[in-house]
């Protein structure tokens, strides 16, 4: 992805995240959580939930790209 | 390869995810699918409808959620209690939406005369939806008529199945799991 945000390790290594990718797949992971939601009848159709839960997973999805919390597994 | 290993890992975590966040969106559904939801029909109308093999659907009784099956036919009665009826008639209007977030609605039916005499109306339909058609959508459908006294109701209906009984369904969820992983493998430093 285009845009990654850069940070330092305690041990002085520079950690890039993908904020963008995240954003991205957050928002897509959102929409097609939304529809799946919908299909369950857990709400109807004309609750704000409906746009709610995308708009919701992108902000995640950027915070969880930024962060990147799982470089713990490339130790 | 450990670059691969870590991948296939962010992928397993999503479709993991997923569906733990699907059934605890479906515990905590309540009570919305009982079928309990108070009447919503206001004004002298009266509407109802029996749909074969299925039972009896009357807004004044309950306001939903009624579950409608795929294909199927169904008989619907309904009218406006009024007197003073004029003989020329009297102008009347309605229409029939269903209603979308945001309160933005897309009207599917609507009606009008300049000089109608009915009260009452009857009849039946038949339908036989694509085996695509999504399931479970939760739709509140929204009506009112105008006439020398005004009614409005709503009703929230929904097709019967659910997620994994549809292509369109079966799909929308492969879909998610998919973005799930991805935005988890985002979560992995570059």
């Amino acid at each position: 992805m285009a845009s990654e945000s850069t940070e330092t390790s305690e041990s002085g290594g520079a950690v890039r995240g993908r904020p963008v990718m995240g954003a991205v797949f957050g928002l897509l992971f959102g929409i097609f959580l939304s529809l799946s939601l919908l299909q369950m009848s857990v709400y109807a159709l004309d609750s704000a939930l409906v746009l709610i839960v995308p708009i919701v997973m992108l902000g995640v999805g950027g915070v969880y790209g930024f962060f990147a919390p799982l470089r713990v597994l490339k130790r | 390869m450990r670059r691969l290993r870590l991948s296939l890992l962010a992928m397993l975590l999503g479709a993991i995810a997923s569906p733990l966040l699907f059934i605890g969106a479906a515990s905590a559904q309540g009570s919305a699918s009982d079928g309990s939801v108070a009447a919503n029909l206001n004004g002298p109308c009266f509407v109802s409808g029996t749909i074969e093999g299925a039972g009896g659907y009357d807004p004044s009784a309950s306001g939903g959620v009624y579950t409608v099956p795929i294909a199927g036919s169904a008989s619907y009665a309904g009218g406006i209690e009024i007197s003073n009826v004029p003989d020329e008639g009297r102008p009347i209007s309605g229409s029939v939406s269903v209603a979308l977030p945001l309160g933005i609605s897309v009207q599917i039916k609507n009606w009008s005369d300049e000089d109608s005499t009915k009260t009452t109306d009857a009849g039946s339909v038949t339908w036989d939806l694509p085996d695509a058609t999504p399931r479970g959508i939760e739709l509140t459908v929204s009506g009112n008529h105008n006439d020398l006294s005004n009614c409005d109701g709503s009703m929230v209906v929904k097709l019967e199945g659910g997620l994994l009984d549809s292509t369109t369904g079966l799909i929308t969820l492969a879909l998610t799991v998919i973005t799930g992983g991805l935005m988890a493998f985002a979560g992995l430093p570059k």
